[in-house]
């Protein structure tokens, strides 16, 4: 006997089609992507210090939106606070090598011999990145140089503690020097990197010059070690009597100094 | 690896810092007791305070390269990642403490103890060179896993290695004697053990070997390589 195809199938008991439902692990969430960190875009978060040196490490872009915009003086003032205390912390910490007098003079020296390095180079930056095709104005360029200096500052201030480390147990000049120099060009090579980036956005269309202002950069930030000397090092006045090339200064000026704190 | 990074929970840390001193601990006093039981004790206390110094010296600096080399790791979660891939490292070394110990009691007491010392020098670098590069490789796969990007993955993992590298070597330095030199008495710490640098100790010992510019020479090939090594990896990551 066929039953009727009409009728309907009799109904189930009401039970679930999986008493023991598979319990899958919680997903990984990855970290969610950002677009572009160097995107030059309003800031979310209010402009604090502590939110400023979180998007400057994040999202720099949009500290540098941040600071091209009306009323950015206070935050400018703050990154411009936060970078010589950070540069002061790295010249301390170099300072404890030789102790005394460098304990204060090696960080006047580092916060001193930077912001200079910055104001003697910030016409050539202008001029450089016009030639590399970037559309903004001085001040906007005089922002680009303060995000990269406290990118620098920071780096700086991370790099720190190994300073101190072996500041307490090395005794060779030359050994902390080179040191403080292999961490000076890191910081600085992520600064130029923030600013090859940020004028990227602003409508760079080549990067030669700008990389060109950087090495110019570097060259007077060495030569700022042979002016302000000794950073390492004791000596019986503040800043030296005579002239000299941070090349001479590297290869011959630093052998009375040897073996010395 | 991966969910531990991106939410970890409150005992994670802790639960790592126990695997880091009772591994490092344990394998630290393998390390040591070929001199003798207290010289074991005495490397069971260093071997930890070795990681746990290099891990606070450069806590700073490795949040701050996260951040800047594009990951979106925070500085917690980077302590997270590096503090976990030391526990791997702690568990895998403390696992292995028992072949090591076997090693050095079947090397150590009778012979040349010269030929011993070197012998179980070379078993220990063979088991924590394993223990690391195994440990590295699964940060990396955390982080691959984690951040969606295997070029920011490995940069950041590439910054880490060099910066705690850099330290760890200095702090080894400082904290020695670890495997104990079988013609020097035992000692916790050395008398000048804050006198010199690990650096500058090898650069004086290469020197005395190979002669300056011998050492010239090899820190340039090995200068070139690096970079020959980099272009290679820029070529493949043209968004480096």
């Amino acid at each position: 006997m066929n039953p009727d195809p009409n009728t309907p199938p009799p109904a189930l008991p009401n039970v679930p089609t999986n008493p023991w439902p598979a319990t899958t692990p919680p997903a990984v969430r990855t970290i969610p992507k950002r677009t572009d960190p160097f995107e030059i875009e309003p800031m979310t978060e209010p402009a604090t210090t502590l939110n400023a040196l979180a998007a400057l490490l994040r999202a720099p872009g949009r500290i540098l939106h941040q600071l091209t915009t009306e009323g950015s003086a206070a935050l400018a003032l703050k990154l411009l606070a936060c970078t010589i205390v950070c540069l002061a912390i790295f010249g301390f910490l170099l300072g404890t090598f030789s102790g005394g007098v460098q304990l204060w003079a090696a960080p006047a020296k580092v916060v001193l011999g930077t912001l200079a390095s910055g104001l003697i180079c910030l016409p050539s930056l202008v001029i450089f990145s016009l030639l590399s095709g970037t559309d903004c104005s001085i001040a906007k360029l005089g922002s680009l140089l303060l995000l990269s200096m406290s990118l620098v500052g920071l780096l700086l201030v991370g790099f720190a503690p190994v300073v101190w480390v072996f500041a307490q147990s090395s005794s060779e000049v030359g050994f902390m020097g080179g040191l403080g120099l292999v961490f000076w060009i890191l910081s600085c090579a992520f600064g130029l990197r923030l600013l090859l980036n940020l004028a990227d956005r602003m409508g760079a269309h080549s990067k030669g010059a700008l990389l060109a202002w950087g090495a110019i950069f570097m060259l007077v930030t060495f030569q700022m070690t042979s002016t302000l000397r000794p950073i390492l090092g004791q000596s019986d006045t503040f800043l030296p009597e005579t002239k000299m090339s941070f090349m001479e200064y590297w290869t011959n000026g630093l052998e009375p100094l040897r073996m010395t704190r | 690896m991966a969910q531990a990074l991106e939410t970890p929970p409150g005992g994670f840390r802790r639960a790592s810092v126990v695997w880091i001193v009772l591994g490092c601990a344990a394998y630290g006093y393998t390390l040591g007791m070929g001199r003798g039981p207290l010289m074991g004790c005495y490397v069971a206390i260093k071997l930890p305070l070795l990681i746990f110094l290099t891990l606070t010296i450069n806590a700073i600096l490795n949040g701050i390269l996260a951040q800047v080399l594009g990951s979106g790791l925070s500085f917690r979660q980077t302590w997270s990642a590096i503090l976990r891939s030391f526990a791997l490292f702690a568990l895998i070394v403390g696992s292995l403490s028992p072949v090591a110990a076997y090693f050095t009691l079947s090397a150590t007491g009778h012979g040349d103890a010269g030929r011993a010392h070197a012998v179980v020098l070379l078993v220990h670098v063979l088991v924590m060179a394993t223990a690391g590069i195994v440990a590295n490789l699964q940060l990396l796969n955390g982080l691959r896993l984690l951040l969606r990007e295997g070029g920011v993955a490995l940069q950041v993992l590439f910054a880490w290695l060099l910066g705690n590298l850099f330290v760890g070597a200095q702090f080894s330095y400082l904290l020695r004697p670890f495997f104990g030199q079988p013609n020097l008495e035992i000692q916790f710490l050395r008398p000048d053990a804050f006198a010199g640098n690990f650096y500058s100790t090898v650069w004086i010992m290469s020197r005395s070997f190979l002669g300056t510019s011998g050492v010239l020479m090899a820190l340039a090939g090995g200068l070139l390589i690096f970079l020959l090594c980099l272009r290679k990896y820029a070529n493949q990551n043209p968004n480096l």
